[in-house]
């Protein structure tokens, strides 16, 4: 990483940090903090879809791809700002499916990164591994809402540090022939 | 290419251009270690880190690709394993953002291929050596980007080879696998590649990865459609192209050597090696994954005498002994001299034609080994 | 095999990008579809759809709610058959393995009764009620009009690709 890079990696890592801890300080509206910074996510990526078709997509082979994927990404992050006033279960059931898909998403690119010799697939995998037993987590605390609010910014928090470890990781490369 | 060709093939290009063996033997080892020469090679031996000519996949694997981790890759894949073609390429409708990847597909007989023989003009055989690694790549990595692009350099699973020729041709579809422990079986068609990752910056999008090693192999023709342009089918003809890189090297290392006044693109020497036709197709035809073993036998034969096996760590010793101030008499420090100044070229070439992707400024001057 | 002039590039070229977009669209059909059942699921669990409490209703009324319900679920589950069936018949065609262009008659179908229940998000909410569901799945709604329209004029132009074809021999 350069110095640039290694400095935008802690920043994130502070703010999601930052999140968690914010997240804790008022149990009872942890849940819609969650809902928006999942929204929010979702609508950015999908803006960040629709600029990459404008840009780029709608000059490729299979571009289109792009366009869709951004207005449904964008209408999927708006429906979850609908569900701030549901009970929470549902909230947090939603969040959970979006962990799920996360989580084996991200084990599969450490078993990619694994294959092509990465060193870096381990922090993938456990990053994955995280998700998802944030996702078990979750589920076994289900009756408990605020509980599972302190579980699932523990996995924020956790990917915080994860970030600010990985920009001050030393990089060594064993050389292979 | 693989070092069938770098090394083996480029020795036989360099004796038929009228080197002598020794010469020879010091560009195509040159040629095959800009495959070799990564930053973590010269950390090793304390050489400067600017004259990687490769990045190994963990090193790629590790990079992070924001804007600075993209002019980084693009400055070393551009400059020595796809040269661009044309950097002021246009595509009506298009974004510049569009354009500055679409002008740095590569292929051959760009303006550039003849920037890059010409810069090793009067320079050492190492320099020239670069020079023919970059020249050959030209040919066997046409269409594809040396920076990481979706946009450029994916395809899809349309991908057949075509097998015979003439009334016999047929198409068999190509069997793509993610497994690169795997070796291809070109008899049943299965082949390694990326995969796909739809994040346009993505390392698996550098280069010829979703097309696997298929460009890399001299026996093969195929179709299949590049994603950049616009839903044409492609015909990689590889056993007509690997000919053509090597009549040109024949051509460009006769110029290297003095024989000629002037290095002009599309232009291929078949005088020297016209007598070789044949046995240079059998080779190249030949359905192998590498053919180092023929193109080993085919210099021998040339030459009568032995081509030492490909050793990365050959000139190591002579490098780390030597004192500071003579680092560059050594025959890696003239290879890192001549590395220095290709991807300066090609670095300030792409900027100069308004593309920021191999730098924001102006590339600094490079430093020389001492 | 015969070797392409530069025009029936350029056709080959155009069929093969249109091909494409049916495929993808077909692909969208179907998310589509299973997108509408979540929907409904999400929104009966969150007491988006009114219930009826049969106590308050006599026997008639009661069966004929019953009755309703009944015809509401089938007619839904109807609608997504045909929604999964246009979209693999829409793939199969964008790949070549089918040249049955007859999908795009229930697809124009289905995108009018979608252009015509688009309305009614609307209609529900009045005075200052925040419609925040309602433009989730009216957007929603929206871009299945655009993928059917798509593929419409994608497959139309396909066809006389097809056509020309022929008709050069």
């Amino acid at each position: 990483m350069t110095l640039l890079q290694r400095i935008k990696s802690i920043i994130i890592g502070a703010i999601m940090i930052a999140t968690a801890i914010m997240i804790n300080v008022n149990l009872e509206q942890g849940y819609i903090i969650l809902l928006f910074i999942l929204a929010a996510g979702l609508i950015v990526a999908g803006i960040g879809s629709l600029y990459y078709y404008l840009s780029m997509g709608r000059f490729i082979v299979g571009g289109r791809m792009f366009l869709y994927r951004g207005l449904i990404l964008i209408d999927i992050g708006s429906f979850a700002l609908t569900l701030s006033d549901v009970p929470r279960i549902y909230v947090l059931l939603y969040l959970m499916f979006i962990h799920t898909f996360s989580g084996i998403v991200e084990i599969l690119r450490a078993l990619e990164s694994r294959q092509y010799g990465a060193r870096s697939w381990k922090l993938k995998m456990s990053h994955g591994i995280v998700n998802l037993l944030v996702v078990v987590a979750c589920f076994i605390f289900r009756k408990y809402p605020e509980t599972l609010v302190i579980v699932y910014s523990l996995g924020i928090a956790y990917s915080g540090v994860m970030n600010i470890i990985s920009a001050l990781r030393k990089r060594s490369f064993i050389y292979i022939q | 290419m693989q070092e069938d060709f770098h090394y083996y093939a480029t020795y036989c290009a360099s004796y038929l251009a009228g080197f002598s063996h020794e010469e020879s033997l010091d560009i195509c080892y040159s040629a095959q270690f800009v495959d070799m020469c990564s930053r973590t090679f010269l950390s090793r031996i304390k050489a400067p880190g600017l004259a990687a000519t490769t990045q190994l996949q963990m090193e790629m694997m590790d990079t992070v690709t924001d804007i600075l981790g993209i002019q980084n890759i693009t400055r070393i894949w551009a400059s020595f394993h796809f040269l661009p073609y044309d950097l002021y390429a246009t595509k009506p409708g298009t974004t510049k953002r569009f354009l500055n990847k679409y002008r740095l597909i590569c292929a051959p007989n760009g303006s550039l291929v003849a920037d890059t023989v010409k810069l090793s003009k009067n320079k050492t055989l190492q320099h020239a050596g670069i020079a023919m690694h970059v020249l050959a790549d030209t040919w066997a990595h046409s269409y594809f980007a040396g920076t990481p692009s979706l946009a450029m350099n994916n395809t899809d699973s349309d991908f057949y080879e075509v097998i015979g020729t003439g009334d016999e041709k047929s198409d068999r579809l190509i069997k793509f696998r993610h497994n690169p422990s795997v070796p291809d079986d070109p008899e049943k068609g299965l082949y390694t590649n990326t995969i796909y990752q739809s994040d346009e910056n993505s390392i698996m999008n550098l280069g010829h990865g979703r097309a696997g090693h298929l460009p890399d192999y001299s026996f093969i023709r195929y179709r299949y459609l590049p994603s950049w342009a616009d839903y044409r089918e492609i015909l990689k003809d590889n056993p007509h192209d690997y000919r053509m890189a090597f009549d040109q090297m024949v051509y460009a290392l006769r110029y290297l050597r003095g024989e000629l006044d002037d290095f002009v693109t599309d232009t291929y020497d078949t005088e020297k090696t016209g007598p070789y036709r044949e046995r240079i197709g059998a080779i190249i035809d030949k359905r192998q994954l590498l053919a180092s073993n023929d193109w080993k036998s085919f210099g021998e034969e040339l030459s009568g005498k032995e081509i030492v096996d490909f050793d990365l760590f050959r000139y190591q010793d002579e490098y780390v002994s030597a004192d500071k101030d003579k680092k560059g008499e050594t025959f890696l420090g003239k290879f890192i001299n001549g590395a220095l100044e290709q991807k300066g070229m090609v670095s300030k070439a792409i900027f100069d034609s308004g593309n920021i992707l191999a730098g924001f400024f102006a590339p600094v001057v490079m430093r020389e080994a001492k | 095999m015969h070797e392409l002039c530069e025009t029936e590039i350029d056709t080959a070229a155009k069929k093969r990008k249109h091909l494409r977009h049916i495929s993808l669209s077909g692909t969208g059909i179907i998310l589509y579809a299973l997108w509408d059942i979540l929907k409904m699921v999400t929104s009966m669990m969150t007491g988006g759809v009114e219930e009826v409490d049969l106590d308050l209703l006599d026997e008639n009324e009661a069966m004929i709610a019953i009755l309703y319900s009944f015809l509401f679920w089938i007619i839904l589950a109807v609608l997504t058959v045909i929604h999964l069936i246009i979209g693999y018949k829409a793939i199969k065609f964008g790949k070549g393995l089918s040249h049955k262009s007859g999908f795009l008659i229930p697809a124009t179908i289905l995108g009018i009764i979608t252009l015509g229940g688009m309305p009614l998000y609307f209609l529900h909410h009045t005075g200052n009620e925040f419609i925040d569901y309602s433009v989730a799945a009216f957007i929603m709604d929206l871009i299945m009009l655009v993928i059917v329209f798509d593929m419409t004029v994608s497959t139309i132009r396909v066809l006389k690709i097809d056509k020309m074809s022929k008709e050069q021999g």
